[in-house]
């Protein structure tokens, strides 16, 4: 282009032109920023969509509401549920009651779990406590453990007269009923979600702590700090963006959960917010029932909020900057064997005694009888024998149980492959473009998926996917479509470490191989990927875990050649077939801690956990 | 509609919302399809002369069944109907009753016709909801009618009629420990009766509509029993209700699980066992487990609370032949009449071929409607016990008001 040209180009606007060119290849030159848009639009698709189906759902007549609204069509708008559910006759009931004790366990829960976590965190990672390999598998087991697990056996233990039939162990070796509060109600519930959500913080915590330079905590030693003021002044604020991560994670779950609530707090009519979701879904009142599921994502919004103000303020949490790295063990003196001890005591609670429970169950003949003329392996190896229910396929023979886990296995791998990359290249534009919008929008989306109620969210995807959506053919009924929606729900945990994991990885790793003229992909490939890769693969495994026993999410959109084990048990107990139960959950209980032993082994070098 | 705004920014964020979001909420419209699919089909008005060797021709034709069911027991079903017709793919699901209803609707309002064949309970759902808007279609097989009564045939067929009981341990009271329904809301049983909860149970809702329907008898038996008029509390509206009221402010207990309570119950060697309402198949515990459940049979007003399980063809289903053929075989074959002889165990050799898809289901506590098969066995009282029933116009005005009136109660 020249001047004699165009006549009236000035320099000035040349000037302009060149730096709006400059502008955008300084915009393409930062491939956080294209991919930030990029996910942002996929993410709204799969997120904001269904999000907006269910607050449509919330302000629509249902059919259900014809009850009360006998002149109103089905489809009308109406504020309808919103008065029921929050201003009516029956909300002290419907919600508010429930929402308090939903409030209660859950900041209860979350900070036993808090504590627990990071205390097993620190004392694994950091110091030297015996046998620090085992009780890094050990203390991730209670998650693997489907959580209903937990509350069975607690009600098995505990349970008193007040609900009949076969005395509780307790009160068998005991000769005493416990009371109501110990056997029912908001304790036991608190401890049991506790004994299972702790995991979250303690992965978290501990993949953070592992890259804490603890050359950090000696410069505090030389100052005069003492071992306490060390931890609380210099190590606690570095591995807040990862506690930060953890409280939320840890409370948004444990106000969610279903299962331990309904098992638990059922004979004392102790409703929380989950139970009554159920209790409206059951009923098929479908329009209070995602009023109350939308509380749950707006208090879950209100969570990530607060975190980001308290992180995204103190935002340089830079620990590993490519500088000098140690990580130093601590000696923990005489006080190493008593916190084993204790250790290995909660976990005899959490683990040893639910799984034993379980194994137990699948050997016996007649629910209820313990003796050993009572036990049988016919559920596992078959060969039936006297007392023996023979309609009840062996797990040898039962095609059911094998093809559930083949297509479990298959699910959770797809999964967690999917979400680990979305979850890495979500926490690497966050943490890059922090401070923009886009950083601040991505953050939220990718966290949103995990406070949809499961059955809610797979309601709605089944009219999404029915037909073609977007440039996505129609997948009702495919495989690929468990595989879309189990990645979107996941996503949360690897977004979420794999932005905890790359708040510590400073710019200025990538800006020397950058001045190298190293590529983006190569930066990506060489360098921050087998940093983060530690937190990444916490994530990831949280994922494959989490979905290996994930039920209510894809009950509506399995068919029956893609059924799960998760489904399979659930039929089982339906048909109140115990063994079957039993054989199941063991049988899933072994994959995932399988799994986890195999992930552990091959990834040490990426730094997972302790070793 | 006539609610009224409480808040103006409600009303603002509200209306925004529904300017956005109008687009997809699409009112329901009438489907010319479902005509030509009845048509094809030969179902509803088209189902007449109906030949069955037809029908079976094109059932193997179509090769394949897609069963929504409330009930584990369709499982066996399943296994059962592929004795007969091996060339029929079978493909059950145990949903759960309200999970068996979410599937159907939700994927018709997606546009997709997975399914053949639907069974649930719940007749709100059932009848008032997806029976008018086509999502099933009542089919009754022609050579059944005159063996069905007509209220067990229409709107919806029944495939079997189940009953809640009051349970009580026969081992710790030799005889009833009472006369009248209403001793239950009394001290000595308080923290002691317990029930699995109305919520995701449909059956147990269904239950509860009973109560509340027969509420003059309710009264009467009150009345009979205490010599006094019923006093009603504060805001309750009825006997049926006020006995509700009082059963639960009794601290009763609440369950997820039927079968757990009826363990509960009748377990043996109990110094002070519970009583409970469950669902009466599970005295066949009593056979195989030894357990001591007892339903006290002359309660007042009644003991038994029956309810009926519906199975229907899913509307525009891929497999309507295979799908008749399914609901038949469910029902219990041709030659099946009160004088079979039956035994147990009822899933194999002649019995089987008999009792067919009724095989599964043949025990105490689940009764086919069809007026010619033989009671299953330790069914001798079921014909002239007392049974109250909620009738589906009753169910369909006040469904929603008693799981309300549960609800607020339990959260006192």
């Amino acid at each position: 282009m020249t001047t004699s040209a165009a006549p009236a180009q000035t320099p000035s606007n040349l000037s302009s032109a060149r730096a709006i060119l400059g502008h955008l290849r300084h915009f393409f030159t930062q491939p956080e920023r294209l991919l930030g848009i990029l996910l942002a639009v996929v993410l709204g698709a799969l997120v904001l969509v269904p999000l907006f189906e269910l607050i449509r759902e919330t302000l629509t007549v249902q059919p259900y509401d014809r009850a009360y609204l006998p002149k109103a069509q089905p489809g009308e708008f109406t504020l309808f549920h919103y008065e029921r559910v929050f201003a009516g006759r029956l909300s002290w009931a419907i919600f508010y009651k429930p929402f308090f004790n939903s409030l209660v366990t859950a900041f209860a829960a979350t900070a036993i779990c808090l504590t627990l976590g990071a205390g097993f965190a620190w004392l694994i990672v950091r110091t030297n406590i015996p046998f620090r390999n085992f009780l890094h598998t050990l203390v991730m087991i209670p998650y693997m453990l489907p959580s209903w697990v937990m509350a069975l056996a607690w009600i098995t233990f505990f349970k008193n007269d007040r609900i009949g039939g076969a005395s509780g162990a307790f009160a068998y070796f005991f000769g005493v009923q416990p009371p109501d509060w110990i056997a029912y109600g908001p304790i036991p519930i608190v401890i049991c979600l506790s004994l299972h959500y702790y995991v979250y913080s303690y992965l978290s915590v501990s993949s953070s702590i592992t890259s804490v330079d603890s050359q950090l905590e000696e410069a505090g030693a030389m100052a005069g700090l003492s071992r306490l003021k060390q931890f609380l002044w210099i190590t606690a604020p570095l591995l807040l963006p990862a506690i930060g991560s953890a409280v939320v994670m840890t409370f948004i779950r444990v106000v969610g959960s279903f299962g331990t609530p309904a098992v638990l707090g059922m004979p004392v009519r102790y409703f929380v917010l989950p139970t009554q979701i159920y209790a409206a879904m059951g009923t098929r009142n479908a329009g209070d029932g995602f009023l109350l599921a939308l509380v749950l994502v707006v208090l879950a919004c209100l969570f990530i909020f607060i975190n980001q103000r308290l992180i995204g303020v103190r935002k340089s949490f830079v620990t590993l900057s490519g500088k000098g790295f140690r990580s130093k063990e601590i000696d923990l003196g005489r006080w190493r064997w008593p916190l084993f001890i204790l250790i290995m005591l909660l976990m005899t609670a959490a683990v040893a005694f639910p799984l034993v429970l379980l194994v137990l169950q699948s050997l016996i003949k007649t629910a209820g009888n313990y003796s050993l003329s009572n036990l049988t392996l016919h559920y596992w190896i078959g060969g039936g024998g006297e007392g023996v229910d023979q309609l009840q396929a062996a797990l040898v023979d039962n095609g059911n149980i094998i093809d559930a886990t083949w297509n479990s296995l298959k699910l959770a791998f797809l999964t967690a492959m999917a979400t680990g990359i979305f979850g890495f290249l979500i926490g690497y534009v966050v943490v890059r473009t922090r401070g923009s919008l886009t950083s601040r929008a991505l953050e939220m989306v990718a966290f949103l998926p995990y406070i949809f109620p499961a059955l809610a969210f797979g309601a709605i995807y089944i009219g999404m996917f029915a037909r073609p959506f977007g440039p996505i053919p129609a997948l009702y009924g495919t495989f690929a479509l468990l595989v879309l929606i189990c990645s979107v729900k996941t996503l949360p945990f690897t977004s979420r470490t794999g932005i905890a994991a790359l708040l510590q990885i400073d710019k200025s790793l990538e800006e020397a191989a950058r001045v190298q003229g190293i590529g983006w992909f190569r930066r990506m490939v060489r360098i921050i990927v087998p940093i983060a890769a530690g937190g990444l693969l916490s994530g990831m495994l949280l994922s494959f875990i989490s979905i290996m026993r994930e039920l209510s999410l894809i009950i509506l959109l399995v068919t029956p050649s893609t059924n799960v084990l998760a489904g399979v048990i659930y039929n089982y107990q339906n048909q109140d077939m115990p063994q079957l139960v039993g054989v199941a959950t063991v049988l899933l209980v072994a994959i995932v801690i399988a799994v986890n032993l195999v992930v552990r082994a091959l990834s040490t070098k990426a730094r997972i956990g302790a070793a | 509609m006539t609610p009224t705004f409480r808040s103006a920014k409600a009303w603002l964020a509200a209306g925004a919302l529904t300017l956005a979001l109008a687009a997809p909420a699409l009112a329901q419209q009438a489907d010319p399809k479902w005509d030509a699919w009845l048509q094809k089909s030969q179902l509803g008005p088209y189902q007449k002369n109906e030949n069955w060797d037809e029908v079976v021709t094109n059932a193997k034709k179509e090769g394949e069944v897609v069963v929504y069911s409330s009930s584990g027991t369709m499982l066996k079903v399943a296994e059962d109907f592929a004795k007969f017709y091996p060339e029929i793919k079978v493909k059950a699901y145990d949903l759960g009753s309200e999970k068996t209803i979410e599937k159907v609707v939700r994927e018709h309002q997606a546009g997709v016709y997975a399914a053949d064949v639907v069974y649930s309970g719940g007749t709100e759902q059932m009848v008032f909801d997806l029976l008018p808007n086509h999502r099933i279609v009542n089919y009754v097989p022609s050579y059944l009618t005159d063996r069905i009564a007509a209220e067990h045939r229409e709107p919806l067929l029944t495939h079997v009629i189940e009953a809640y009981g009051v349970f009580y341990n026969s081992e710790a009271h030799p005889q009833p420990p009472m006369k009248t329904i209403w001793e239950l809301t009394e001290p000595q049983w308080k923290g002691r009766f317990s029930m699995k909860s109305p919520a995701g149970s449909l059956t147990t809702l269904m239950m509860l509509a009973a109560i509340v329907e027969h509420s003059d008898e309710m009264q009467k038996a009150y009345e009979q029993h205490y010599g006094k008029k019923l006093e009603l509390s504060p805001g309750v509206e009825n006997a049926g209700y006020e006995f509700l009221h009082r059963l639960i402010g009794n601290d009763i207990v609440i369950s997820d699980n039927s079968s757990k309570i009826a363990t509960a119950v009748g377990l043996r060697g109990q110094a002070k066992p519970p009583m409970a309402f469950s669902v009466i198949h599970y005295l066949t515990k009593n056979q195989s487990d030894n357990y001591a459940n007892a339903i006290p049979y002359d309660l007042q007003p009644a003991a038994l609370f029956s309810y009926p399980t519906y199975v229907a063809v899913a509307g525009q289903a891929p497999h309507p032949n295979a799908a008749k053929l399914f609901v038949a075989f469910l029902m219990g074959s041709k030659d099946l009449n009160a004088t079979s002889e039956l035994k147990a165990p009822y899933r194999s050799g002649k019995s089987l071929e008999l009792l067919q898809g009724m095989a599964a289901f043949y025990q105490v506590g689940t009764f086919s409607p069809r007026t010619d098969v033989p009671p299953p066995p330790h069914s001798e009282m079921w014909p002239k016990a007392r049974k109250l029933t909620a009738s589906p116009e009753f169910v369909k005005d006040n469904i929603a008001k008693i799981s309300d009136f549960w609800m607020a109660e339990t959260s006192r």
